[in-house]
Protein backbone atom coordinates (compact mmCIF):
# COMPACT_ATOMS: atom_id res chain seq x y z
CA UNK A 1 0.00 0.00 0.00
CA UNK A 2 2.82 2.39 0.68
CA UNK A 3 5.17 3.63 -1.95
CA UNK A 4 2.49 5.34 -3.96
CA UNK A 5 1.22 8.83 -3.65
CA UNK A 6 -2.26 9.89 -4.47
CA UNK A 7 -1.22 13.08 -6.17
CA UNK A 8 2.14 12.52 -7.74
CA UNK A 9 3.91 14.38 -5.01
CA UNK A 10 7.66 14.43 -5.44
CA UNK A 11 9.24 16.56 -2.78
CA UNK A 12 8.75 19.54 -0.57
CA UNK A 13 6.52 22.50 -1.14
CA UNK A 14 6.60 22.26 -4.90
CA UNK A 15 4.87 18.92 -4.90
CA UNK A 16 1.19 18.42 -5.32
CA UNK A 17 -1.48 20.74 -6.61
CA UNK A 18 -0.81 24.40 -7.35
CA UNK A 19 -3.14 27.33 -7.49
CA UNK A 20 -2.45 30.53 -9.42
CA UNK A 21 -4.94 33.33 -9.16
CA UNK A 22 -5.34 35.34 -12.34
CA UNK A 23 -8.08 37.80 -11.44
CA UNK A 24 -10.27 38.49 -8.50
CA UNK A 25 -13.03 40.95 -7.75
CA UNK A 26 -16.15 41.17 -5.64
CA UNK A 27 -18.02 38.40 -7.40
CA UNK A 28 -15.45 36.53 -9.45
CA UNK A 29 -12.22 34.62 -9.10
CA UNK A 30 -10.30 33.33 -12.06
CA UNK A 31 -7.61 30.86 -11.17
CA UNK A 32 -5.53 28.02 -12.53
CA UNK A 33 -5.52 24.72 -10.73
CA UNK A 34 -2.44 22.71 -11.70
CA UNK A 35 -1.16 19.21 -10.95
CA UNK A 36 -4.53 17.73 -10.16
CA UNK A 37 -6.58 15.20 -12.02
CA UNK A 38 -9.57 15.93 -14.18
CA UNK A 39 -11.66 13.81 -11.82
CA UNK A 40 -10.80 15.88 -8.78
CA UNK A 41 -11.07 19.26 -10.50
CA UNK A 42 -14.47 18.25 -11.83
CA UNK A 43 -15.59 17.18 -8.37
CA UNK A 44 -14.74 20.62 -7.07
CA UNK A 45 -16.61 22.24 -9.94
CA UNK A 46 -19.70 20.11 -9.39
CA UNK A 47 -19.71 20.62 -5.66
CA UNK A 48 -19.44 24.40 -5.99
CA UNK A 49 -22.23 24.46 -8.55
CA UNK A 50 -24.75 22.32 -6.75
CA UNK A 51 -23.92 21.56 -3.14
CA UNK A 52 -22.70 24.68 -1.37
CA UNK A 53 -25.37 25.68 1.15
CA UNK A 54 -26.86 29.16 0.83
CA UNK A 55 -30.06 30.84 1.95
CA UNK A 56 -33.14 31.70 -0.12
CA UNK A 57 -36.79 32.45 0.45
CA UNK A 58 -38.55 29.10 0.59
CA UNK A 59 -42.00 29.75 2.03
CA UNK A 60 -44.16 32.80 1.39
CA UNK A 61 -47.22 33.72 3.40
CA UNK A 62 -49.27 36.17 1.41
CA UNK A 63 -51.31 38.41 3.66
CA UNK A 64 -52.51 40.65 0.90
CA UNK A 65 -51.79 40.66 -2.80
CA UNK A 66 -53.89 42.89 -5.01
CA UNK A 67 -51.13 43.36 -7.57
CA UNK A 68 -51.48 42.04 -11.09
CA UNK A 69 -49.15 39.15 -10.36
CA UNK A 70 -50.51 35.83 -9.12
CA UNK A 71 -49.48 34.66 -5.64
CA UNK A 72 -47.43 31.74 -6.83
CA UNK A 73 -45.79 33.89 -9.48
CA UNK A 74 -44.72 36.32 -6.78
CA UNK A 75 -43.54 33.54 -4.51
CA UNK A 76 -41.35 32.21 -7.28
CA UNK A 77 -39.85 35.65 -7.90
CA UNK A 78 -39.20 36.13 -4.21
CA UNK A 79 -37.43 32.79 -4.03
CA UNK A 80 -34.91 33.87 -6.66
CA UNK A 81 -33.82 37.01 -4.80
CA UNK A 82 -30.20 36.68 -3.67
CA UNK A 83 -29.81 36.90 0.10
CA UNK A 84 -26.63 37.35 2.08
CA UNK A 85 -25.09 34.11 3.31
CA UNK A 86 -22.95 35.64 6.02
CA UNK A 87 -22.76 33.12 8.85
CA UNK A 88 -24.65 30.45 6.88
CA UNK A 89 -22.42 27.77 8.44
CA UNK A 90 -24.13 28.38 11.79
CA UNK A 91 -27.59 28.04 10.30
CA UNK A 92 -29.36 24.73 10.81
CA UNK A 93 -30.82 22.83 7.90
CA UNK A 94 -34.62 23.25 8.18
CA UNK A 95 -35.18 19.50 7.83
CA UNK A 96 -32.78 18.76 10.65
CA UNK A 97 -34.03 21.45 13.01
CA UNK A 98 -36.24 20.14 15.77
CA UNK A 99 -38.25 23.30 16.26
CA UNK A 100 -41.99 23.11 15.61
CA UNK A 101 -42.83 25.34 12.72
CA UNK A 102 -39.82 27.66 12.60
CA UNK A 103 -37.12 29.05 14.84
CA UNK A 104 -34.27 31.51 14.68
CA UNK A 105 -31.74 28.78 14.12
CA UNK A 106 -33.23 27.57 10.84
CA UNK A 107 -35.28 30.45 9.44
CA UNK A 108 -34.86 34.12 8.62
CA UNK A 109 -38.15 36.02 8.37
CA UNK A 110 -38.38 38.80 5.83
CA UNK A 111 -41.35 41.13 5.48
CA UNK A 112 -42.52 43.10 2.52
CA UNK A 113 -45.27 45.66 2.87
CA UNK A 114 -45.92 48.11 0.05
CA UNK A 115 -49.10 50.01 -0.93
CA UNK A 116 -49.78 52.47 -3.70
CA UNK A 117 -52.41 54.66 -2.08
CA UNK A 118 -52.70 57.66 -4.34
CA UNK A 119 -50.05 57.79 -7.03
CA UNK A 120 -50.91 57.57 -10.70
CA UNK A 121 -47.37 56.45 -11.27
CA UNK A 122 -46.60 52.81 -10.70
CA UNK A 123 -44.88 52.08 -7.43
CA UNK A 124 -41.98 49.77 -8.04
CA UNK A 125 -41.29 47.15 -5.41
CA UNK A 126 -37.63 46.23 -5.17
CA UNK A 127 -35.69 43.66 -3.15
CA UNK A 128 -34.46 46.48 -0.92
CA UNK A 129 -38.03 46.80 0.38
CA UNK A 130 -37.68 43.41 2.06
CA UNK A 131 -36.82 43.79 5.72
CA UNK A 132 -35.28 41.14 7.89
CA UNK A 133 -37.52 40.65 10.89
CA UNK A 134 -35.39 38.22 12.80
CA UNK A 135 -31.83 37.18 12.43
CA UNK A 136 -31.04 34.32 14.69
CA UNK A 137 -29.16 36.13 17.37
CA UNK A 138 -25.88 37.98 17.39
CA UNK A 139 -23.88 34.81 17.10
CA UNK A 140 -24.38 34.80 13.33
CA UNK A 141 -22.25 37.88 13.01
CA UNK A 142 -19.27 36.50 14.80
CA UNK A 143 -15.96 36.75 13.01
CA UNK A 144 -14.67 33.51 11.59
CA UNK A 145 -11.00 33.45 10.82
CA UNK A 146 -11.23 30.27 8.78
CA UNK A 147 -13.05 31.64 5.80
CA UNK A 148 -10.96 34.76 5.44
CA UNK A 149 -11.78 38.34 5.88
CA UNK A 150 -13.69 38.93 2.69
CA UNK A 151 -17.00 37.62 4.00
CA UNK A 152 -16.83 40.25 6.74
CA UNK A 153 -17.92 42.83 4.21
CA UNK A 154 -21.22 41.05 3.70
CA UNK A 155 -24.49 42.32 5.18
CA UNK A 156 -26.11 40.18 7.90
CA UNK A 157 -27.62 36.79 7.10
CA UNK A 158 -30.74 36.92 4.95
CA UNK A 159 -30.43 40.55 3.88
CA UNK A 160 -31.12 41.05 0.16
CA UNK A 161 -27.96 41.61 -1.88
CA UNK A 162 -28.12 44.95 -3.70
CA UNK A 163 -25.46 45.10 -6.37
CA UNK A 164 -26.79 47.80 -8.71
CA UNK A 165 -25.74 51.42 -8.60
CA UNK A 166 -28.91 52.66 -6.90
CA UNK A 167 -28.85 49.84 -4.34
CA UNK A 168 -32.38 48.75 -5.21
CA UNK A 169 -31.87 45.11 -5.99
CA UNK A 170 -34.08 43.12 -8.34
CA UNK A 171 -37.54 44.45 -9.21
CA UNK A 172 -40.23 42.26 -7.67
CA UNK A 173 -43.40 43.85 -9.08
CA UNK A 174 -45.15 47.18 -9.77
CA UNK A 175 -48.28 48.47 -8.07
CA UNK A 176 -51.00 50.68 -9.59
CA UNK A 177 -53.09 53.02 -7.50
CA UNK A 178 -54.95 51.09 -4.83
CA UNK A 179 -52.87 47.94 -5.13
CA UNK A 180 -51.16 46.44 -2.14
CA UNK A 181 -48.56 43.82 -1.45
CA UNK A 182 -48.10 42.45 2.05
CA UNK A 183 -46.03 39.34 2.38
CA UNK A 184 -44.16 37.35 5.01
CA UNK A 185 -41.25 35.38 3.64
CA UNK A 186 -39.43 32.52 5.36
CA UNK A 187 -35.88 32.16 4.12
CA UNK A 188 -34.20 28.80 4.67
CA UNK A 189 -30.93 27.14 4.08
CA UNK A 190 -30.63 24.80 1.11
CA UNK A 191 -28.47 23.63 -1.77
CA UNK A 192 -28.75 24.14 -5.52
CA UNK A 193 -29.22 20.42 -6.09
CA UNK A 194 -32.73 20.90 -4.72
CA UNK A 195 -33.50 24.22 -6.38
CA UNK A 196 -31.32 26.55 -8.44
CA UNK A 197 -32.32 29.49 -6.26
CA UNK A 198 -29.82 28.22 -3.72
CA UNK A 199 -26.92 28.35 -6.19
CA UNK A 200 -24.02 30.48 -4.95
CA UNK A 201 -22.59 30.64 -8.46
CA UNK A 202 -23.84 32.37 -11.55
CA UNK A 203 -21.49 30.31 -13.69
CA UNK A 204 -18.29 28.34 -13.48
CA UNK A 205 -15.98 28.38 -16.45
CA UNK A 206 -13.97 25.18 -16.61
CA UNK A 207 -11.38 24.67 -19.31
CA UNK A 208 -8.37 22.48 -19.81
CA UNK A 209 -6.02 21.88 -22.70
CA UNK A 210 -6.89 25.10 -24.57
CA UNK A 211 -4.88 24.02 -27.62
CA UNK A 212 -6.65 20.67 -27.80
CA UNK A 213 -3.37 18.79 -27.73
CA UNK A 214 -5.06 15.88 -25.98
CA UNK A 215 -7.68 15.73 -28.73
CA UNK A 216 -10.52 15.41 -26.27
CA UNK A 217 -12.60 17.36 -28.73
CA UNK A 218 -12.87 17.26 -32.47
CA UNK A 219 -12.90 20.63 -34.17
CA UNK A 220 -15.41 20.86 -36.94
CA UNK A 221 -14.01 22.44 -40.09
CA UNK A 222 -14.67 22.99 -43.75
CA UNK A 223 -11.15 22.95 -45.13
CA UNK A 224 -8.65 23.81 -42.38
CA UNK A 225 -9.44 23.84 -38.65
CA UNK A 226 -6.39 26.01 -37.84
CA UNK A 227 -7.55 28.76 -40.15
CA UNK A 228 -11.22 28.57 -39.23
CA UNK A 229 -11.05 28.34 -35.44
CA UNK A 230 -9.95 31.30 -33.31
CA UNK A 231 -6.93 30.95 -31.07
CA UNK A 232 -7.64 30.27 -27.41
CA UNK A 233 -7.17 33.89 -26.43
CA UNK A 234 -7.00 33.84 -22.68
CA UNK A 235 -6.16 30.44 -21.34
CA UNK A 236 -4.08 29.53 -24.38
CA UNK A 237 -1.51 32.05 -23.23
CA UNK A 238 -0.65 29.86 -20.27
CA UNK A 239 0.37 26.88 -22.34
CA UNK A 240 2.70 26.30 -25.21
CA UNK A 241 0.89 26.11 -28.50
CA UNK A 242 1.48 23.03 -30.58
CA UNK A 243 4.36 23.30 -33.00
CA UNK A 244 2.52 21.28 -35.55
CA UNK A 245 5.20 18.66 -36.14
CA UNK A 246 5.10 16.97 -32.74
CA UNK A 247 3.68 13.51 -32.36
CA UNK A 248 0.38 12.95 -30.67
CA UNK A 249 1.06 11.98 -27.08
CA UNK A 250 -1.71 9.55 -26.35
CA UNK A 251 -0.51 9.10 -22.78
CA UNK A 252 -0.81 12.75 -21.82
CA UNK A 253 -3.44 13.69 -19.27
CA UNK A 254 -4.97 17.05 -18.48
CA UNK A 255 -3.32 18.66 -15.50
CA UNK A 256 -4.00 22.38 -15.66
CA UNK A 257 -7.54 23.62 -15.22
CA UNK A 258 -8.63 27.17 -15.92
CA UNK A 259 -11.49 27.93 -13.60
CA UNK A 260 -13.58 31.11 -13.81
CA UNK A 261 -15.65 31.08 -10.67
CA UNK A 262 -18.42 33.61 -10.96
CA UNK A 263 -20.60 34.14 -7.90
CA UNK A 264 -24.03 35.72 -7.65
CA UNK A 265 -22.88 38.11 -4.92
CA UNK A 266 -24.54 36.02 -2.25
CA UNK A 267 -21.18 34.74 -1.03
CA UNK A 268 -17.66 35.98 -1.74
CA UNK A 269 -16.13 33.83 -4.48
CA UNK A 270 -13.25 32.61 -2.34
CA UNK A 271 -15.72 31.40 0.23
CA UNK A 272 -17.59 29.47 -2.44
CA UNK A 273 -14.37 27.60 -3.09
CA UNK A 274 -13.75 26.98 0.61
CA UNK A 275 -17.29 25.84 1.26
CA UNK A 276 -17.17 23.62 -1.79
CA UNK A 277 -14.07 21.84 -0.56
CA UNK A 278 -15.61 21.58 2.87
CA UNK A 279 -18.75 19.96 1.46
CA UNK A 280 -16.62 17.49 -0.45
CA UNK A 281 -14.67 16.65 2.69
CA UNK A 282 -17.87 16.22 4.66
CA UNK A 283 -19.00 13.67 2.11
CA UNK A 284 -15.76 11.76 2.55
CA UNK A 285 -15.91 12.04 6.31
CA UNK A 286 -19.42 10.63 6.48
CA UNK A 287 -18.41 7.64 4.40
CA UNK A 288 -15.34 7.07 6.53
CA UNK A 289 -17.65 7.11 9.53
CA UNK A 290 -19.92 4.54 7.91
CA UNK A 291 -16.89 2.46 7.07
CA UNK A 292 -15.74 2.58 10.68
CA UNK A 293 -19.10 1.50 11.99
CA UNK A 294 -18.96 -1.36 9.51
CA UNK A 295 -15.59 -2.50 10.68
CA UNK A 296 -16.65 -2.43 14.27
CA UNK A 297 -18.76 -5.43 13.47
CA UNK A 298 -22.16 -3.86 13.26
CA UNK A 299 -24.18 -5.78 10.80
CA UNK A 300 -26.34 -3.01 9.49
CA UNK A 301 -24.10 -2.56 6.47
CA UNK A 302 -24.39 -6.13 5.38
CA UNK A 303 -28.04 -6.81 5.14
CA UNK A 304 -27.88 -7.20 1.46
CA UNK A 305 -27.93 -4.12 -0.71
CA UNK A 306 -31.09 -2.21 -1.34
CA UNK A 307 -34.25 -2.97 -3.27
CA UNK A 308 -35.21 -5.75 -3.45
CA UNK A 309 -33.67 -6.88 -0.17
CA UNK A 310 -32.04 -10.25 0.19
CA UNK A 311 -34.57 -12.72 1.46
CA UNK A 312 -34.76 -13.71 5.05
CA UNK A 313 -31.92 -13.28 7.47
CA UNK A 314 -29.45 -14.52 4.91
CA UNK A 315 -26.34 -12.35 4.99
CA UNK A 316 -25.05 -11.01 1.76
CA UNK A 317 -22.04 -13.19 2.13
CA UNK A 318 -23.92 -16.36 2.74
CA UNK A 319 -21.70 -17.12 5.71
CA UNK A 320 -21.85 -16.22 9.32
CA UNK A 321 -19.09 -13.63 9.41
CA UNK A 322 -19.08 -10.54 7.31
CA UNK A 323 -16.20 -11.40 5.09
CA UNK A 324 -14.75 -14.42 6.73
CA UNK A 325 -13.66 -17.68 5.30
CA UNK A 326 -17.09 -19.20 5.08
CA UNK A 327 -18.51 -16.99 2.39
CA UNK A 328 -20.11 -18.46 -0.64
CA UNK A 329 -17.85 -16.30 -2.69
CA UNK A 330 -14.64 -17.31 -1.01
CA UNK A 331 -13.98 -20.41 -3.05
CA UNK A 332 -13.79 -18.49 -6.27
CA UNK A 333 -11.38 -15.63 -5.78
CA UNK A 334 -10.65 -15.06 -9.43
CA UNK A 335 -14.21 -14.29 -10.27
CA UNK A 336 -14.71 -11.03 -12.12
CA UNK A 337 -17.59 -8.60 -12.37
CA UNK A 338 -20.67 -10.26 -10.94
CA UNK A 339 -23.16 -8.28 -12.94
CA UNK A 340 -22.05 -9.62 -16.27
CA UNK A 341 -20.87 -13.06 -15.37
CA UNK A 342 -23.92 -15.06 -16.26
CA UNK A 343 -24.47 -15.51 -19.95
CA UNK A 344 -27.64 -14.12 -21.42
CA UNK A 345 -30.54 -16.12 -20.12
CA UNK A 346 -29.64 -16.55 -16.47
CA UNK A 347 -30.18 -13.57 -14.25
CA UNK A 348 -27.36 -12.39 -12.08
CA UNK A 349 -29.43 -13.18 -9.04
CA UNK A 350 -30.87 -16.35 -10.46
CA UNK A 351 -30.20 -19.89 -9.35
CA UNK A 352 -27.19 -20.29 -11.60
CA UNK A 353 -25.09 -17.60 -9.99
CA UNK A 354 -21.80 -18.63 -8.52
CA UNK A 355 -22.34 -16.76 -5.29
CA UNK A 356 -26.00 -16.23 -4.50
CA UNK A 357 -26.86 -19.67 -3.28
CA UNK A 358 -30.09 -18.31 -2.09
CA UNK A 359 -31.74 -16.93 -5.23
CA UNK A 360 -34.21 -14.13 -5.20
CA UNK A 361 -37.79 -15.19 -4.64
CA UNK B 1 -34.66 -7.47 29.50
CA UNK B 2 -32.66 -5.10 31.60
CA UNK B 3 -30.19 -4.66 28.77
CA UNK B 4 -32.99 -3.70 26.41
CA UNK B 5 -34.25 -1.07 28.79
CA UNK B 6 -30.76 0.35 29.15
CA UNK B 7 -30.35 0.68 25.43
CA UNK B 8 -33.60 2.58 25.03
CA UNK B 9 -32.51 4.98 27.71
CA UNK B 10 -29.14 5.59 26.14
CA UNK B 11 -30.68 6.37 22.76
CA UNK B 12 -33.14 8.76 24.22
CA UNK B 13 -30.38 10.53 26.10
CA UNK B 14 -28.22 10.81 22.99
CA UNK B 15 -31.03 12.50 21.13
CA UNK B 16 -31.64 14.98 23.89
CA UNK B 17 -27.96 15.85 23.99
CA UNK B 18 -28.18 17.05 20.44
CA UNK B 19 -26.17 14.32 18.78
CA UNK B 20 -28.55 14.59 15.86
CA UNK B 21 -26.05 13.77 13.15
CA UNK B 22 -25.50 10.33 14.54
CA UNK B 23 -29.10 9.63 15.36
CA UNK B 24 -30.63 10.93 12.17
CA UNK B 25 -28.10 9.98 9.57
CA UNK B 26 -28.66 6.59 8.09
CA UNK B 27 -25.95 4.23 7.02
CA UNK B 28 -25.25 5.46 3.50
CA UNK B 29 -22.67 2.86 2.60
CA UNK B 30 -23.75 -0.66 1.81
CA UNK B 31 -21.96 -3.63 0.43
CA UNK B 32 -23.62 -5.53 -2.37
CA UNK B 33 -24.31 -9.25 -2.34
CA UNK B 34 -21.56 -11.46 -3.66
CA UNK B 35 -18.70 -9.38 -2.39
CA UNK B 36 -15.57 -10.84 -0.89
CA UNK B 37 -12.62 -9.38 0.94
CA UNK B 38 -10.67 -8.70 -2.23
CA UNK B 39 -13.45 -8.05 -4.73
CA UNK B 40 -16.41 -6.06 -3.53
CA UNK B 41 -19.12 -3.76 -4.78
CA UNK B 42 -20.25 -0.91 -2.59
CA UNK B 43 -23.46 1.06 -2.90
CA UNK B 44 -23.22 4.70 -1.87
CA UNK B 45 -26.59 6.25 -1.22
CA UNK B 46 -27.16 9.87 -2.19
CA UNK B 47 -23.90 10.11 -4.06
CA UNK B 48 -23.24 10.81 -7.72
CA UNK B 49 -20.45 11.61 -10.18
CA UNK B 50 -19.15 14.30 -7.84
CA UNK B 51 -17.77 11.70 -5.51
CA UNK B 52 -17.82 8.70 -7.83
CA UNK B 53 -15.34 9.77 -10.44
CA UNK B 54 -12.87 11.32 -8.01
CA UNK B 55 -13.02 8.26 -5.77
CA UNK B 56 -12.61 5.91 -8.70
CA UNK B 57 -9.61 7.88 -9.86
CA UNK B 58 -7.90 7.84 -6.49
CA UNK B 59 -8.59 4.14 -5.95
CA UNK B 60 -7.11 3.33 -9.34
CA UNK B 61 -3.94 5.18 -8.30
CA UNK B 62 -3.35 2.46 -5.74
CA UNK B 63 -1.05 -0.21 -7.21
CA UNK B 64 -2.75 -2.88 -5.11
CA UNK B 65 -5.94 -2.36 -7.06
CA UNK B 66 -6.62 -4.62 -10.00
CA UNK B 67 -9.84 -2.93 -11.04
CA UNK B 68 -12.04 -0.09 -9.93
CA UNK B 69 -15.09 1.33 -11.61
CA UNK B 70 -18.20 3.19 -10.66
CA UNK B 71 -21.67 3.42 -12.07
CA UNK B 72 -24.99 5.02 -11.41
CA UNK B 73 -27.35 2.14 -12.14
CA UNK B 74 -30.44 4.25 -12.59
CA UNK B 75 -30.70 8.01 -13.08
CA UNK B 76 -33.74 8.36 -10.86
CA UNK B 77 -32.25 6.48 -7.94
CA UNK B 78 -29.72 8.43 -5.89
CA UNK B 79 -27.36 5.50 -5.63
CA UNK B 80 -23.82 5.14 -6.87
CA UNK B 81 -22.01 1.81 -7.05
CA UNK B 82 -18.27 1.33 -6.79
CA UNK B 83 -16.56 -1.93 -7.66
CA UNK B 84 -13.12 -2.64 -6.26
CA UNK B 85 -10.94 -5.66 -6.99
CA UNK B 86 -7.51 -5.97 -5.46
CA UNK B 87 -4.36 -7.97 -6.01
CA UNK B 88 -2.67 -10.29 -3.54
CA UNK B 89 -5.47 -10.50 -1.01
CA UNK B 90 -5.32 -6.84 -0.07
CA UNK B 91 -8.52 -5.90 1.70
CA UNK B 92 -10.93 -3.73 -0.26
CA UNK B 93 -11.81 -2.07 3.03
CA UNK B 94 -8.28 -0.84 3.48
CA UNK B 95 -8.18 0.32 -0.13
CA UNK B 96 -11.43 2.22 0.16
CA UNK B 97 -10.42 3.77 3.43
CA UNK B 98 -7.06 4.85 2.13
CA UNK B 99 -8.69 6.36 -0.94
CA UNK B 100 -11.11 8.37 1.19
CA UNK B 101 -8.30 9.59 3.42
CA UNK B 102 -6.16 10.52 0.42
CA UNK B 103 -9.00 12.43 -1.21
CA UNK B 104 -9.54 14.27 2.04
CA UNK B 105 -5.84 15.16 2.18
CA UNK B 106 -5.99 16.28 -1.44
CA UNK B 107 -8.83 18.62 -0.54
CA UNK B 108 -6.77 19.99 2.34
CA UNK B 109 -3.81 20.67 0.10
CA UNK B 110 -5.88 22.42 -2.55
CA UNK B 111 -7.63 24.49 0.07
CA UNK B 112 -4.34 25.48 1.62
CA UNK B 113 -2.80 26.37 -1.73
CA UNK B 114 -5.89 28.30 -2.71
CA UNK B 115 -5.89 30.31 0.51
CA UNK B 116 -2.20 31.07 0.09
CA UNK B 117 -2.66 32.17 -3.51
CA UNK B 118 -5.64 34.33 -2.56
CA UNK B 119 -3.77 36.04 0.28
CA UNK B 120 -0.79 36.67 -1.96
CA UNK B 121 -3.05 38.11 -4.62
CA UNK B 122 -4.78 40.33 -2.10
CA UNK B 123 -1.42 41.52 -0.76
CA UNK B 124 -0.35 42.45 -4.25
CA UNK B 125 -3.64 44.16 -5.04
CA UNK B 126 -4.56 46.12 -1.94
CA UNK B 127 -7.22 47.98 -3.87
CA UNK B 128 -8.47 44.73 -5.42
CA UNK B 129 -8.30 46.34 -8.80
CA UNK B 130 -9.71 44.44 -11.68
CA UNK B 131 -6.90 43.68 -14.04
CA UNK B 132 -6.70 42.04 -17.38
CA UNK B 133 -4.24 39.33 -16.47
CA UNK B 134 -1.28 40.19 -14.31
CA UNK B 135 1.75 42.33 -15.01
CA UNK B 136 5.15 40.75 -15.13
CA UNK B 137 6.50 42.30 -11.94
CA UNK B 138 3.60 41.15 -9.90
CA UNK B 139 3.93 37.65 -11.18
CA UNK B 140 7.40 37.02 -9.82
CA UNK B 141 6.32 35.56 -6.50
CA UNK B 142 6.31 31.81 -6.77
CA UNK B 143 8.11 29.39 -8.92
CA UNK B 144 4.82 28.16 -10.27
CA UNK B 145 4.01 31.48 -11.73
CA UNK B 146 7.49 31.93 -13.12
CA UNK B 147 7.23 28.64 -14.83
CA UNK B 148 3.95 29.61 -16.33
CA UNK B 149 5.48 32.80 -17.62
CA UNK B 150 8.30 30.85 -19.14
CA UNK B 151 5.76 28.73 -20.92
CA UNK B 152 4.07 31.86 -21.97
CA UNK B 153 7.17 33.45 -23.50
CA UNK B 154 8.35 30.27 -25.15
CA UNK B 155 4.85 29.68 -26.28
CA UNK B 156 4.58 32.99 -28.02
CA UNK B 157 7.87 32.46 -29.81
CA UNK B 158 6.98 28.97 -30.86
CA UNK B 159 3.63 30.16 -31.91
CA UNK B 160 5.01 32.89 -34.11
CA UNK B 161 7.29 30.41 -35.82
CA UNK B 162 4.38 28.11 -36.28
CA UNK B 163 2.33 30.67 -38.10
CA UNK B 164 5.19 31.74 -40.32
CA UNK B 165 5.50 28.18 -41.51
CA UNK B 166 1.98 28.34 -42.77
Amino acid sequence: MDGYNAYDGIDGDEAGPKVTIREMDRTTIKFNLTNTSLAFANSIRRVMLAEVPTIAIDLVEIESNTSVLADEFLAHRLGLIPLSTKGIEDMVDPRECDCDPICDRCTVVLRLSVVNRSSDQHVKVFARDLFVESVGGANYNRANGVHGTSSEDMPPLGTPILMDRDKQGPLICQLRRGQELKVKCLAKRGIAKEHAKWAPTAAIGFEYDPWNKLRHTTLWYETDPKAEWPEPEKNGQWEEPPTGDERFNYEAEPETFYIDLEGTGVMPPDQIMHSGIQVLQNKLASIIRDLDSDNQGQTNGYDGGFSPPMNGGQSAYGGNTAYGAGTAYGQDPGYQTPGFGGAGATSVYGSATPYGRQPYP
Amino acid sequence: MSNDAEMTDAQGGAEANGAEEFVHEKQRLKILPGSSDTAASFAFEKEDHTLGNALRYIIMKNPDVEFCGYSIPHPSEAVMNVRIQTWDGVSVWDVLRKALDDLCDLCDVVEEKFTKARDEFNAEHPDRMKKKGMTKNKLATTRTIQQHRRYHEQGELAHMKFWKLI
